[in-house]
Parts: C-alpha cells; sequence; structure tokens
C-alpha cells in the first residue's frame, strides 16, 4: 500500500484539531515534538488505497522564529517529510488567516487550502469566492465544515488526485510591493549562489533576512560567502526602515497584509449584516461588567463541582471495584513464589501505585479534558481571559491563566495540565508554577484537619493567607528570570460555536492516552520506592536522617518525617499518617499549636504530590519539573523555619 | 532627526510652555497640509480667541522659534526642534506613562527609552521618524486603551518592544490600520478591537502604548 504524509497548519481556533479529530478518529498518537513539551498529535487513515499519516502542527499565526510551536512548524515544513500541507482557514476571518498562508506560499510548501467555517461565515454574511482565491494563488481551495466533516472527503480526494498527477502544488510566486519587491529580488540574486540555497526557496531566504530572523541568518552565515549576503541583507532591511519608519519585521508584515488586502478585496463579499443573535446575545452577556463575572464564577464552581462529583464517583468505583480485587489476585499470584517483602513492594508499592494512578488521577483529569476541551472550543475561554486579565497581571500573570489557578483548588494535576492553553513556554512555565502552589483539595483537608479543628478558622485561613504570599513572591521572583520577553496579552477573540460531541470525546480520549503514558509509570515507581523503603525497615532510619531538618528546623516532633515524606504520595492521607505516627487522633495531645500550624504549612507548600511531578514532567520536561519541586521544597522549608522561629520568639 | 533630539535639557514645560507648544504643533500641521499659517487660521485651528493666539505668536517669534513673513509663520529650526520635543514629551507622558508627567526628570532621552522603556536602537529611529511624519497634531493621538467602545481609528504608531510590536503585526495590527473599539473590561481590563475582519483582545497596558487617531463613531 502506498503511504503518504499530510500535515495540517492553521491559525489557532480555526477547527485544524476537529479536521485532524474527523480524519484520525480513534488511531491516534499525542505526544510531544522531540526535545519539546509541545504536544504532537498523528493519527492515520486509509482512503481509496493510501495510508495516509496525519500530522497536526501546532496552531501558529505566523512563521516567526520567536516562539517554540511557530518554529516547530517551520522546521518541519522545511525537513520536506509532508506530501501535501493543508493549510487550515478559517473563512470568517480569511483576512488574518491568509497571513500564514503568504508565509506557506513563500516557504513553497505543497500547499492544499482548507477553506474551514464556511457556514459560520455565511451566517455572518461572509461570501468566499473559493475558486477565485484558488486562482489568485494558484493552489486548490476546498470548503469544509469541519465540525460536521462537511468536505472532508473532497478534501482527501484533492489531495490524492493532485499526488497521482503530480500536479505543481506549491502557490504562485506573490509580488510584494515595489520597495519590498526590489530589494526581496537584489538579495534572492544573491542568495542563489550560496549552498543553502540549493535546499531553502532562495525567495523565502531572502525575505526572511530582511525580516532580520536571526535563525536564518544564521543558516546563512555558516554558508561559504554568507558574511557578505548578510551585510547586503542589513543594508537593505536599514534602507526600508528609513523609509517606513518601522522595523522591517513590522514593514515586511505590513506589506504581507496589504498584498492580503489585495485579495481579500477580490475574493470575500460581505453580503448581510451579522444576524447570528444568540451568538451576540451570548457574547454581550459573558463579557458584561457584572454578569460576565456571574457567568465565570458559576462556570468555574460548576465545573469543579462536576469534576469532584464525577471524579469521586469514578474514584470510589475504581477503588472499591478494581483496587481490591486486584490487589488480592496480585498477592495470590505472587505469594508462593516470591519472599514476603518482595511480594510486599510489588503487590502494596507497584500494584497499589496504579490503583492510587487510576484512582487519584484519572477520574479527575479525564472530566476535566472534556470540560476544558469544551470550554476552548466553544470560545468560552477568551472571554474568561478577557475578564480576569487584570488579576492575573498582578500576580504576574495574564487571563489565560485564570482557569489552571483556579482548577488548582481542586486537583493540582488538572491545572498543570491545563497550563497548556497559554500560549508561550515563559507563560506556561509562570503558570505552572503558579498552579503548585495553589492549595488543593487534599492540602485543604489537612489544613482543616490539623488547624482549623484545633486553632479555629482564622488560623486556618491565615495559611491560605501565608500560602498566597508564598505564591505571589515565588512567581514574582521567576517573572523576573524566566526566559523569554514579558508578554501582554494578545489573544485572538474568536466568534462562539457550538462544541462537536465527537471531538469532545477523541479529544479527550486521546489526550488521556497521552497522559497515562507518562503519568503512571512515575506513579508507580515512586510508590514501589517509598512502600520499598518501608518493607527493609529504613523508616527509622529516615525518621532520624531527617531529624535535622524536622526537629532542628522546623522544630516538628522527629516523627512527623513520615508523613511529611509519605504524604508526597498522597497528601489527603498526610492527617492519617500524622494520627497513625503519634498514636492518636487528638493531634493536639502529641504536638503544641505551633507544631500543627508548621505543619499544615509546610504540607501545603511542598510540591503537591506525586501525581502533580508526573504531570509537571509530562507538561515541562523532567529537569524543569525537578526545579520547580525543589522551588516548593525550599519555600516550604524557608516557611516552616520562619514560622518556628516566630513561635519560638513570641514563645507560643 | 534623533540627534538634534538627543541632548535633552530636562526641562519642565510650564503650562504657557504647553500653549506655546500647540501652536507650533498648529503651525507645523497647516505646513503639511500645504496652507500658509496666518494668525487667523492658528486661532480658529486652536479654538482659542485671535488676541490670545497674536500674542503667544509674538513670544514665539521674540524666543526664535517661528519667523513672521508677510503676516505668515513658518518654524525656524529652533521651533521644529522644540515641536519635536513636545511629540516626544507629550508621547512619553501620554502613552507610556499615563496621565502622569514624569518627563521632567529625565536628563537623557534616548538612554530613557532604552533602559527604561527597553526600545532598542532601532525602535528608537523608527520611533523619532514617525514623531517627524505624523500627521496631524500630536495632540489629536490618543491611547487606544482611551478610546471608547464604536470608536474607530486609525494606529499611528506603536510604543512598545519589538516583541510585541512583531506579535501585533502579525495579528494584523499594523501601523496605519483601522480598529473600532469593541468594548473594554472594567478597572483596566484588556479592551477588545475589530480588525481586519477579526476581534482581538489586547492588555491594558498595550492598548495604552497604541498610539491612535481617532475617526469618531461608526458610520
Amino acid at each position: 500500500m502506498k503511504s503518504i504524509t499530510i500535515a495540517l497548519a492553521g491559525n489557532a481556533n480555526v477547527g485544524k484539531s476537529s479536521i485532524f479529530n474527523r480524519l484520525t478518529g480513534l488511531s491516534q498518537h499525542v505526544g510531544n515534538w522531540p526535545g519539546k513539551t509541545v504536544e504532537k498529535a498523528e493519527g492515520t487513515l486509509y482512503f481509496r488505497g493510501y495510508k495516509v499519516k496525519v500530522i497536526d502542527l501546532p496552531g501558529a499565526y505566523s512563521l516567526s522564529p520567536y516562539s517554540v510551536e511557530e518554529v516547530i512548524v517551520r522546521d518541519y515544513l522545511l525537513s520536506r517529510e509532508a506530501d501535501v500541507v493543508v493549510d487550515v482557514v478559517d473563512a470568517s476571518a480569511l483576512e488574518r488567516n491568509l497571513y500564514l498562508t503568504l508565509q506557506l506560499a513563500e516557504l513553497q510548501a505543497p500547499l492544499i487550502i482548507a477553506l474551514n467555517q464556511v457556514d459560520i461565515a455565511e451566517k455572518r454574511g461572509i461570501i468566499v469566492d473559493h475558486k477565485r482565491l484558488s486562482e489568485i494563488l494558484g493552489v486548490k481551495v476546498v470548503p469544509t465544515v469541519a465540525i460536521t466533516g462537511e468536505g472532508l472527503n473532497e478534501l482527501l480526494q484533492a489531495i490524492v488526485e493532485a499526488l497521482e498527477k503530480g500536479v505543481e502544488m506549491t502557490a504562485k510566486p506573490l509580488t510584494y510591493g515595489k520597495e519590498v519587491e526590489e530589494r526581496i529580488k537584489r538579495l534572492e540574486s544573491e542568495v542563489r549562489k550560496l549552498d543553502v540555497s540549493e535546499k531553502y526557496p532562495p525567495r523565502w531566504i531572502s525575505i526572511k533576512l530582511l525580516e532580520r530572523d536571526p535563525l536564518v541568518a544564521e543558516l546563512v552565515s555558516e554558508c561559504e560567502g554568507g558574511a557578505e549576503v548578510l551585510e547586503l541583507a542589513n543594508e537593505l532591511a536599514r534602507e526600508l526602515e528609513e523609509m517606513h519608519g518601522e522595523p522591517s519585521p513590522i514593514v515586511i508584515a505590513s506589506e504581507r497584509y496589504s498584498k492580503i488586502s489585495e485579495i481579500v478585496s477580490q475574493v470575500q463579499k460581505v453580503v448581510a449584516p451579522p444576524r447570528v443573535r444568540w451568538e451576540r446575545v451570548l457574547d454581550y452577556v459573558t463579557t458584561h461588567p457584572v454578569l460576565g463575572y456571574v457567568i465565570l464564577f458559576s462556570t468555574i464552581a460548576g465545573m469543579l463541582g462536576l469534576v469532584f462529583y464525577f471524579g469521586g464517583l469514578l474514584s470510589e468505583a475504581v477503588e472499591v471495584y478494581m483496587g481490591d480485587l486486584l490487589a488480592e489476585a496480585a498477592r495470590a499470584l505472587l505469594s508462593s513464589s516470591l519472599p514476603v517483602k518482595a511480594v510486599r513492594i510489588l503487590v502494596d508499592g507497584l500494584v497499589m501505585g496504579f490503583v492510587a494512578g487510576l484512582v487519584v488521577v484519572l477520574p479527575y483529569v479525564v472530566p476535566f479534558y472534556a470540560i476544558l476541551s469544551i470550554l476552548e472550543d466553544s470560545g468560552y475561554l477568551a472571554r474568561a481571559a478577557y475578564l480576569t486579565d487584570n488579576l492575573m497581571h498582578r500576580i504576574g500573570l495574564h487571563g489565560k491563566a485564570v482557569l489552571p489557578m483556579l482548577l488548582g483548588f481542586g486537583c493540582n494535576v488538572p491545572a498543570c495540565v491545563g497550563c497548556r492553553i497559554l500560549e508561550t513556554d515563559r507563560e506556561r512555565l509562570l503558570c505552572g508554577l503558579a498552579t503548585i502552589f495553589v492549595p488543593c483539595a487534599a492540602r485543604t483537608v489537612v489544613v482543616l484537619g490539623a488547624v482549623g479543628r484545633y486553632l479555629g478558622v482564622f488560623s486556618a485561613l491565615s495559611i491560605y493567607l501565608v500560602v498566597f504570599l508564598v505564591l505571589l513572591i515565588i512567581v514574582r521572583l521567576a517573572y523576573k528570570v524566566a526566559p523569554g520577553e514579558p508578554m501582554d496579552l494578545i489573544m485572538e477573540m474568536p466568534a462562539y460555536r457550538r462544541p462537536s460531541l465527537r471531538v469532545t470525546i477523541l479529544k479527550t480520549w486521546n489526550k488521556t492516552k497521552g497522559f497515562v503514558i507518562v503519568a503512571l509509570p512515575i506513579i508507580m515507581a515512586a510508590s514501589a520506592a517509598l512502600e520499598a523503603l518501608s518493607a527493609v525497615g529504613l523508616t527509622e532510619q529516615l525518621v532520624q536522617a531527617m531529624a535535622p531538618l524536622t526537629v532542628g528546623v522546623l522544630g516538628l516532633p522527629a516523627e512527623t518525617a513520615i508523613p511529611l515524606v509519605f504524604g508526597f504520595l498522597r497528601k489527603e492521607l498526610a492527617l492519617v499518617m500524622l494520627a497513625d505516627v503519634l498514636g492518636t487522633w487528638e493531634l493536639s495531645q502529641a504536638m503544641t499549636s505551633a507544631q500543627l500550624y508548621t505543619f499544615a504549612l509546610v504540607t501545603s507548600i511542598y510540591i503537591p504530590c506525586v501525581a502533580t511531578l508526573a504531570a509537571l514532567v509530562r507538561e515541562f520536561g523532567w529537569r524543569r519539573a525537578i526545579l520547580m519541586a525543589m522551588t516548593t521544597l525550599a519555600a516550604a522549608i524557608v516557611v516552616g523555619a520562619l514560622a518556628h522561629a516566630t513561635a519560638i520568639a513570641f514563645s507560643l | 532627526m534623533s540627534k538634534a533630539l538627543e541632548p535633552s535639557e530636562g526641562e519642565r514645560l510650564s503650562k504657557k510652555g504647553d500653549a506655546l507648544d500647540c501652536a507650533l504643533e498648529v503651525i507645523m500641521t497647516l505646513e503639511r497640509r500645504g496652507r500658509r499659517p496666518d494668525d487667523e487660521s492658528i486661532a480658529e485651528e486652536l479654538g482659542k480667541p485671535l488676541a490670545e493666539v497674536k500674542k503667544m505668536m509674538e513670544e514665539a517669534v521674540r524666543q526664535g522659534l517661528a519667523a513672521k513673513k508677510d503676516g505668515y509663520y513658518e518654524l525656524t529650526a529652533e521651533g521644529l526642534k522644540r515641536v519635536l520635543k513636545h511629540r516626544e514629551l507629550f508621547i512619553h507622558d501620554r502613552f507610556v506613562h499615563g496621565e502622569d508627567r514624569w518627563s521632567a526628570k529625565v536628563r537623557d532621552w534616548g538612554k530613557h527609552w532604552r533602559h527604561r522603556h527597553g526600545l532598542t536602537k532601532d525602535l528608537l529611529e523608527s520611533f523619532y521618524k514617525a514623531l517627524t511624519d505624523l500627521d496631524g497634531r500630536v495632540e489629536e493621538l490618543k491611547p487606544l486603551s482611551d478610546m471608547e467602545p464604536g470608536e474607530r481609528g486609525v494606529i499611528m504608531s506603536i510604543a512598545c518592544g519589538l516583541g510585541a510590536a512583531r506579535r501585533l503585526a502579525e495579528m494584523g495590527l499594523t501601523p496605519g490600520v483601522q480598529v473600532t473599539v469593541i468594548r473594554k473590561a472594567p478597572l483596566r481590563g484588556p479592551v477588545e478591537v475589530e480588525v481586519r475582519g477579526t476581534r482581538v483582545i489586547l492588555g491594558y497596558g498595550l492598548a495604552s502604548r497604541i498610539a491612535v487617531k481617532g475617526l469618531g463613531g461608526p458610520t
């Protein structure tokens, strides 16, 4: 069977992932791009005797070298791995979408355009003449409606036909305004003399050089004679800057847009004013200065409620029906052939770790993925960002971070996963760091049980206050040191759309699969390791070894080392473990008020739990995940030590 | 142009100075439009009584900022410098620092823009170029964040870092493009604008650095 590879490229919110999910269904693999923490989704389908591999490229507005996603898209396209690049274009926002199309054309990618959401465009009175667009660009344009799957068959047909007939699929070269075009031509004739022009389109290199693209400049400088070309490029870019009074990247961007305006005026007709009443009402209400916030709060409360209601139900079912059975079966199977300690490590560690992973993580992550997918696809997320940007700005984050942050109150795991809705690496990192400081439900249990119960509500609230202060300080500090330029909110406000059930289910399933592959082994390994520690009788040594920290620095009883260390597995059990090692449920008899306070404070701050760590690894990679975990640990120790010192100073 | 502006006196402009600057702005604007400015046209443009304008212009001529020939005014080199300085201060105070007047404390403007506001040398040069080429009076410019919902305007200049400027351009917010403000979030929240057929939300800080020339309400 012949196989072909197609790549889907397009802006965010154009229905690209809907097309991907429609095309590939369940046969998907969701992972990360090599060496990057950007999601890579691949899938296969069979069409007219072809095995079609589909790559869903990250959403991009441009092919600049300044965001990880855009570099990934660019590198992938330059590798010429894809036989066809399907540019998904939103017909209802043609002008903005063609910006990427023009750059794909510059790159001379083999192109087919899926003119998507033609239904929405039509409802708004926007008619796009796709035949005319095809003539102008010199590539095939297929109208589609991804949500219903309309036009996708024609799209595949067009791809296969073009490949079979061996039609040239690159776009017609577009000419820009005279001043810019002249300079591109001049530079191009020089670029042609370099080796690099055999590998990459010379016109594209020239445009990129005029845009002062550092990555392309590096490529050119490595060639023989590249230095002179770079010098010429700089000189030409300067000329453009002097002429227009704008930095050259802006000049080129304006140039592309003026070309686009020219194209759009030929292919687009706006026949009637918008008449989508429900959409406008919804838009008005959800961004209203009062109603908007009411709706936002209800949405988040509802979301937390749903996640935890369904999560709780599922969680219980899994624990009761599966966990115990599985553990019994494993014990029965292994106890005849292995020593007792090994069985304990395998069953109580590995198997129960697996169960804990399923119980703690999956039931909460699955509904969360589903809801997040709905909020994202419907366009509500952008409204939430609009409403909260101002508030989040004070922490050093921006509006889009509100959702993961609030989710953190329920569970940090989906919160960390949710950070990927942010655009740049820097923002994701800051948001991830912020979310793991948000006290989750499990930590609330400890705070209420250890402090709220014995020291009163105000003491418990003061813990929250301290935790938020720590969050603020840490994120503010990270804001200063994190790599990248701090970015104000620049985000598209997509129109409201009805999300498709099928796409939501597919997205949820495929993302869950991706999560399980990374997170579950980490949870199981950590669980087995800690079980091994107690199985070989090292807990006493652990308590001794930790004493300088627990007793010396934090002023806690030495035994608290156990709940503190094992709390890493499941924090909601930290309180049970504490009662266990103290031998009493009347915590105030075994610990002073100050000790209870310090214990709750430390538990609330240090790295939430192994599942969160696993989520961090999945989202940020090992190095950053460990760095973030260590930050929380350090913060917990410092704050705990301060609390202890204060207690001594005021002899509490 | 940047050279002429570089050495700064860091003078604090008095209210009277402000009015004089506005009058000089008007002369420059009228010249750009191919009209020869006299007392009447300046007064009309400024919306001020003729007597007051006459007095002000006498002062301008006395200070060597403008020259009077056959009843028409012309900016001197000194006057041109003054106008550009005025524009720079206006943009700085209005767009970069909101309503606060910080400019009096600044000694070296080139340094100030670079270090305090992160404008690179290239950006700074294009910024000065934009000041010189400005079509109309600088007082007509206002931050995008100050526009009311429904108001339309043309983006004249963007006083922010290159990274943000580039992203804005990619989203279609290039100089010269027409934008319509859709709505503004309360308490200095983001501004939603329509540009090139799409809606984009911009953080307040960013929106306040985008200089827009108003075109009035929707037609």
